[in-house]
């Protein structure tokens, strides 16, 4: 465990330094992230203006439940992002993982581009957080900050399973585009308001079948005493890694049966 | 054009090779789609119109936007991007046939593709089974196919000239990245112009971002028509010059570049 956790680190700082060879692109991409961030924010202002609210939610409960999602992807993007796998198994890249001395689901999660540009986004998100909660304003209680807080690496861990498991599709279909973009797009779209908006079916199923409701909606539903807007009483959040933790262990046998029918490029 | 359509039909089949994203590919597209009108529904719940953009309006708005999404989508960045980082695109230039066709034809094959697998089916769900709001009247119909169609074209030229950076600074990816984010948040695909405050929709609706999705979809809802309709078009088909220009300005220096210096 202690030497996977030091390979985890190892490389992630060396793709760190290999996003850093070219430093004024990233610098410049620090700077338009914050830039882009903020115009995002002035776009929902301009909505939520002319409207008043959303599904009955204000301009800062949306804002908090925008930035929790983007902070839960920023997480998963840095410390597990699971896209390219398709383009090893078709290009046989993965046998690189296999010879090596190193778990391959392991080194999978590990090695994949860094950048700099996630942390002011990270920063901003958390200052959203923070300033949202001031606005609206919500009264902290020591269940809360907890409820927040598991609901959060909960929805790291599902965000995760999901994408693991959608990624693993490709040692069948060999191209799995649709799965590890589309489908997090789509839910991405959706995430961004609170998910009671689009009626019971969807609700439903990004709760049970897709549980993205986990990833923000319902740690944001509980800390704002808007339980009448979920399916179920809002101390369900405390389950949120334990979904999480279902959804990666999906996303790990998935792995392990694809790696059987996995067919090397033999070079 | 024989280039153009040699490329065109090879990426059409590489496309076919891979059937489960044939059929995953308008599943997560509808899902996208139902958001975004669930998303207009609910605000529309609180009565008011503003920018002129009646709920009907922004119902055929979100349902358009989400099929013009992978039309203005050009992906061609992939495997240009990877062969400048290892210098091997110096092969693509050095060939007899002009490297931009090369590029315009990969970029219509896959465009093809989406369209058969993609495109088509969301608009016969959305527009035959839902039966979302299209355009007014049929002269708005054509002048949208013509807008379209003028946008496709921008879309490519705006991403084959962010790709032409990359021959001097290595990296694609950031030019790629901020022209998908810009397009994202200034073109209106989301937050249709309309509802902008006046001065920002001014300086917005005349930049190329916003050819790709204010002008055909302000059309195809009718929110502009008959003079002001054609107007915006006409600024469309301004671009196009002007950005092709760019484009083989660019394409001749990283050639110049690329042959001097052996990729």
């Amino acid at each position: 465990m202690t030497r996977h956790l030091r390979l985890y680190v190892a490389l992630m700082s060396m793709n760190l330094r290999v996003g850093w060879q070219f430093p004024g692109q990233t610098i410049f991409r620090v700077g338009l992230t914050a830039l882009f961030e903020g115009l995002q924010l002035v776009f929902l202002w301009v909505v939520l203006d002319h409207f008043g609210s959303v599904g009955d939610w204000t301009f800062w409960e949306v804002v908090m439940l925008l930035a929790l999602r983007d902070l839960a992807h920023i997480v998963y993007s840095q410390l597990f992002w699971t896209g390219g796998l398709d383009t090893a198994v078709i290009r046989g890249e993965l046998d690189k993982l296999l010879i090596r001395p190193v778990n391959p689901l392991v080194h999978f999660l590990a090695d994949h581009e860094q950048s700099l540009a996630r942390l002011p986004s990270a920063l901003f998100a958390i200052a959203l957080i923070v300033i949202a909660s001031w606005q609206i304003p919500i009264e902290w209680t020591l269940l809360k900050v907890l409820g927040f807080a598991i609901g959060f690496g909960g929805g790291v861990l599902i965000w995760t399973g999901v994408q693991l498991l959608g990624a693993c599709l490709a040692f069948w279909t060999k191209r799995e585009d649709t799965l590890t973009v589309f489908i997090p797009w789509a839910a991405d779209t959706f995430t961004q308001y609170p998910l009671h908006i689009y009626g019971p079916v969807v609700l439903a199923t990004l709760t049970f079948v897709i549980p993205f409701a986990f990833i923000n909606f319902v740690p944001v539903a509980f800390v704002l005493d808007r339980g009448g807007d979920l399916l179920f009483n809002p101390l369900f959040v405390f389950v949120s890694p334990a979904i999480g933790a279902f959804f990666l262990g999906l996303g790990g046998m998935a792995w392990y049966r694809g790696l059987r029918v996995y067919e090397s490029a033999g070079t | 054009m024989d280039v153009v359509w040699g490329f065109a039909k090879t990426q059409f089949l590489r496309h076919l090779a891979y059937p489960g994203d044939f059929w995953m590919a308008p599943i997560a597209r509808l899902a996208a789609a139902f958001a975004l009108i669930g998303f207009w529904n609910a605000v529309y719940a609180a009565g008011v119109e503003p920018g002129g953009m009646t709920r009907e309006m922004m119902l055929a708005w979100a349902g358009a936007a989400i099929v013009l999404a992978r039309l203005v989508a050009v992906d061609i960045t992939e495997d240009i991007a990877e062969r400048i980082r290892r210098g091997d695109i110096v092969f693509e230039v050095m060939r007899p046939t002009d490297f931009q066709p090369q590029a315009f034809g990969t970029w219509v094959g896959r465009l093809a593709y989406t369209i058969l697998v993609d495109s088509l089916p969301i608009a016969i769900v959305i527009w035959g089974i839902a039966r979302v709001g299209g355009p007014p009247d049929f002269a708005a119909l054509l002048l949208a196919a013509l807008s379209l169609v003028l946008s496709m074209v921008i879309a490519f030229l705006l991403m084959f000239c962010a790709v032409l950076i990359g021959f001097w600074t290595i990296q694609v990816e950031t030019w790629t990245w901020t022209l998908g984010r810009l397009v994202q948040l200034s073109a209106g695909f989301f937050v249709p112009l309309w509802l902008l405050p006046d001065v920002m929709r001014e300086v917005l609706q005349y930049l190329p971002f916003a050819m790709l999705y204010h002008a055909p979809l302000s059309t195809f809802v009718g929110r502009v028509e008959g003079v002001e309709a054609l107007r915006l078009i006409a600024v469309q088909a301004a671009w196009v010059p002007v950005l092709f220009l760019v484009s083989r300005w660019l394409m001749g220096e990283a050639r110049r570049r690329v042959l001097i210096q052996g990729g």
